[in-house]
């Protein structure tokens, strides 16, 4: 009688088994969805000598650490690339379409000083000089200014990645106090999210990351900078900086924003302090040799008024922000015959604006390019920049893709597998239920012979 | 291996890799450029910024050689005029000499002498499209007027030339006055007026030494001619050059630039094969599990 009552017993521990194991399918197939969910499974063990069945040992998510760690190694890489391309994409459209752009302006501002030296003493000519010449500055100042604001664009960004990678902090800290307070409980959950808050921070700066033995993780940032420790979190602070505005990146009073190498921050960082002043710098060197080649001409020439030694471009200080500050001077704006086109003061005489229509050839940026050839080799800058960096980011988006596919292939969730087990919890709970129903049977056949007895 | 429910984002990462490649060649098709952003080519977005230039500056030569053309045509043929005029002058003044001719055919010779005089100053007058072509660079100017009674040149003595090319220039506006009168005391007008006194006066040094002047200035005249020949031939050559240039350069521009719409159709075509090939895998990757066999 007792071995019956001990076997209806382990056939209850065992459906009980089998229900767990059930539902950890379910829970499985429920998240089959949930971004960074790591497949758990379910931990059975033969029963205790003498009591026999099966025994529940918890559930274990499918956790693999080193490839966890290794997504993260790849993946600033890829995200500071990722984040150069995105920001020069902008620039490149800022740039306008090649000879439709910067460069058709220069065309047409020569083609109207060459137009006008065919008929030097043309109203008609002159006026299409100054249109053309307001257009050549308008365009230089549009585009000092889309440079401009790329910049502002790109340190928008850092700014919001600080306030990102604060945020993540703080909830890998929180993280951390929970996972060490349900140490002896199903902390599974929470080290998912633990592993989806440190690849976000990944994603954004070249972070490493130091298991503690409580199972949660210390994060330090740039040269051993901790930001999370324990339970502790430090923010990180967008610092505005003279004279740009532009925000510093400070972690405790110090200034780390050239510590972070990799990931998103690095990239934006990059591309607002090192490419587009670039960029922006050789812009500036174009229209200050057009401004300062053109004035040296026409202050040579003499106007239809019959002046002498005047700018046609308002002069600039010096190459710095040349192109923001590109401008027709004031008189040249009111009035095309205070265009100098001739040497001699005749209304005929072509000489100095042939000399200017002639500047398009003339190789005067650094001495060795032309306005067009320089204009190009900017384009080819941040078009090669760019493309640098669309390549180099599909490179390491395939690391990365590979090793989230070895790392889904311990973790992810297999839907077919899960049918599978599904199934076998399900046949395995019938076979048990029959067994207790044998049992059971056995017992009532026995009650019924004691009771006739 | 473990095949994950994630094979089915893949599948979706593929959908989206066809669907931009199509996107592409479409965008090719429907634009006729290669290119949309520099970083497609970085080094052909430079050639087609050096390209275009180029073109633009043969296009602004070209611009500057048809007005130029326009001009020396128009320039040849009052030179040529001027010469006819001026061989007109000389056979009438010769007529003149000798002691055969009487006063009333002195008199009319005078009065054909002035015909040709005036028509001489008017054709030292000629302006094309309101600008004098005698006048040097003071193409506002009347060349030539009598001022006080004295003939007075009122042009400079530059000429202007304009670029027809690289390091390639024909001039435009002449220095009337190296025609009219060149190195001499008198302009040819004022020897017209002394030769006219001459013949009425039936004075032979008179006579003669305004015919000398006439032959000096018919020969300046013509020499003057000849030059703008020769920058017409000069114009018609750069303008050879500049349409061949052009070609060369267009051909150049067209290879970075332009989009094969031949090779764009088929890569749209194979992208979109590549796409519902995608489309298909995805959906028969969600499609098939083991739940609907249980």
């Amino acid at each position: 009688m007792s071995g019956l009552m001990s076997s209806l017993s382990l056939a209850a521990r065992a459906l009980d088994a089998q229900r767990s194991g059930l539902a950890v399918t379910g829970e499985n197939i429920a998240n089959l969805n949930t971004e960074g969910y790591v497949r758990r499974s379910i931990q059975l063990a033969e029963g205790q000598p003498g009591a026999g069945g099966v025994d529940v040992l918890g559930t274990r998510a499918r956790r693999d650490v080193m490839l966890d760690a290794r997504i993260r190694q790849e993946l600033p890489s890829e995200s500071r690339e990722r984040a150069i391309a995105g920001s020069l994409g902008i620039v490149e459209a800022a740039l306008g379409r090649e000879g439709e752009s910067l460069d058709a302006r220069l065309v047409r501002f020569f083609d109207a000083f060459s137009s006008l030296a065919q008929d030097a003493s043309s109203t008609v000519a002159r006026d299409g000089v100054v249109q053309q010449g307001r257009l050549l500055a308008q365009s230089f100042n549009d585009i000092a200014s889309r440079l401009d604001d790329a910049r502002r664009g790109a340190d928008a960004q850092i700014r919001g990645g600080v306030a990102d990678l604060s945020r993540l902090a703080a909830q890998v800290a929180s993280l951390n106090q929970a996972i060490s307070a349900t140490l002896s409980g199903d902390a599974e959950g929470l080290r998912d999210q633990q592993a989806e808050a440190l690849k976000a921070m990944a994603d954004l700066a070249d972070i490493t990351v130091l298991r503690r033995g409580d199972g949660g993780v210390d994060v330090t940032l740039g040269e051993g900078r901790a930001i999370v420790m324990g339970a502790n979190a430090y923010a990180l602070t967008a610092v505005d900086t003279p004279p740009t505005g532009f925000a510093a990146v400070e972690l405790g009073g110090v200034d780390i924003t050239n510590e972070i190498g990799r990931g998103q921050l690095s990239g934006w960082v990059d591309v607002r302090d090192t490419m587009l002043p670039g960029y922006a710098s050789q812009l500036d060197a174009i229209a200050f040799e057009v401004v300062n080649e053109v004035n040296a001409l026409h202050q040579g020439g003499t106007d239809l008024l019959g002046a002498t030694g005047n700018n046609f471009f308002a002069p600039v200080g010096g190459s710095a922000g040349a192109a923001t500050v590109m401008a027709l001077t004031a008189a040249v704006e009111a009035d095309s015959q205070r265009v100098a086109a001739s040497q001699s003061g005749a209304p005929g005489d072509n000489q100095v604006a042939k000399a200017i229509a002639a500047l398009r050839d003339a190789r005067v940026v650094g001495g060795t390019a032309t306005f067009a050839d320089s204009w190009s080799q900017l384009v080819y800058r941040v078009g090669s920049d760019s493309q640098t960096a669309q390549a180099q980011q599909k490179s390491r988006q395939q690391v990365v893709e590979q090793v989230t596919i070895l790392r889904d292939q311990v973790s992810g969730v297999s839907l077919d597998e899960e049918a599978a087990l599904m199934m076998r919890f399900q046949r395995a709970y019938e076979a048990n239920a029959r067994y207790f129903s044998a049992v059971d049977d056995m017992l009532a056949t026995l009650m019924r012979i004691v009771g006739a007895g | 291996m473990r095949v994950t429910f994630q094979t089915v984002n893949d599948g979706i990462a593929a959908v989206n890799t066809a669907a931009e490649q199509f996107a592409k060649a479409q965008r090719q098709v429907e634009t006729g450029r290669r290119m949309e952003n520099p970083s497609d080519d970085p080094a052909a977005a430079m050639r087609v910024i050096q390209g275009t230039n180029e073109i633009a500056t043969l296009d602004a030569y070209t611009r500057a050689n048809d007005t130029a053309s326009s001009r020396l045509t128009v320039l040849d043929t009052v030179l040529g005029t001027i010469v006819d005029r001026l061989s007109q002058a000389q056979a009438a003044a010769a007529q003149g000499r000798g002691t055969t001719a009487d006063t009333p055919t002195r008199e009319a010779l005078a009065a054909k002498l002035a015909g040709i005089r005036d028509g001489l100053v008017s054709d030292f007058n000629a302006t094309f499209r309101g600008t004098a072509l005698f006048a040097g660079a003071e193409v506002q100017a009347t060349a030539y007027a009598r001022v006080a009674g004295v003939w007075t040149y009122q042009g400079d003595a530059s000429e202007v030339t304009v670029d027809i090319g690289r390091n390639h220039g024909a001039t435009i506006s002449l220095d009337g006055q190296s025609i009219a009168k060149g190195g001499d005391a008198l302009d040819v007008f004022t020897a017209f007026d002394g030769m006219i006194t001459a013949v009425v006066a039936a004075d032979e040094a008179g006579m003669a030494a305004g015919m000398d002047a006439l032959r000096r200035t018919f020969d300046r005249a013509v020499r003057a001619q000849s030059l703008v020949g020769v920058d017409m031939q000069g114009v018609d050559d750069e303008q050879r050059n500049l349409s061949s240039f052009k070609l060369a350069n267009l051909q150049s521009v067209s290879k970075d630039r332009d989009a094969n719409l031949a090779a764009a159709i088929t890569e749209m075509n194979q992208a979109d094969t590549a796409y519902r090939a995608a489309l298909q895998a995805v959906g028969a990757t969600a499609k098939v599990s083991l739940l609907d066999y249980l």
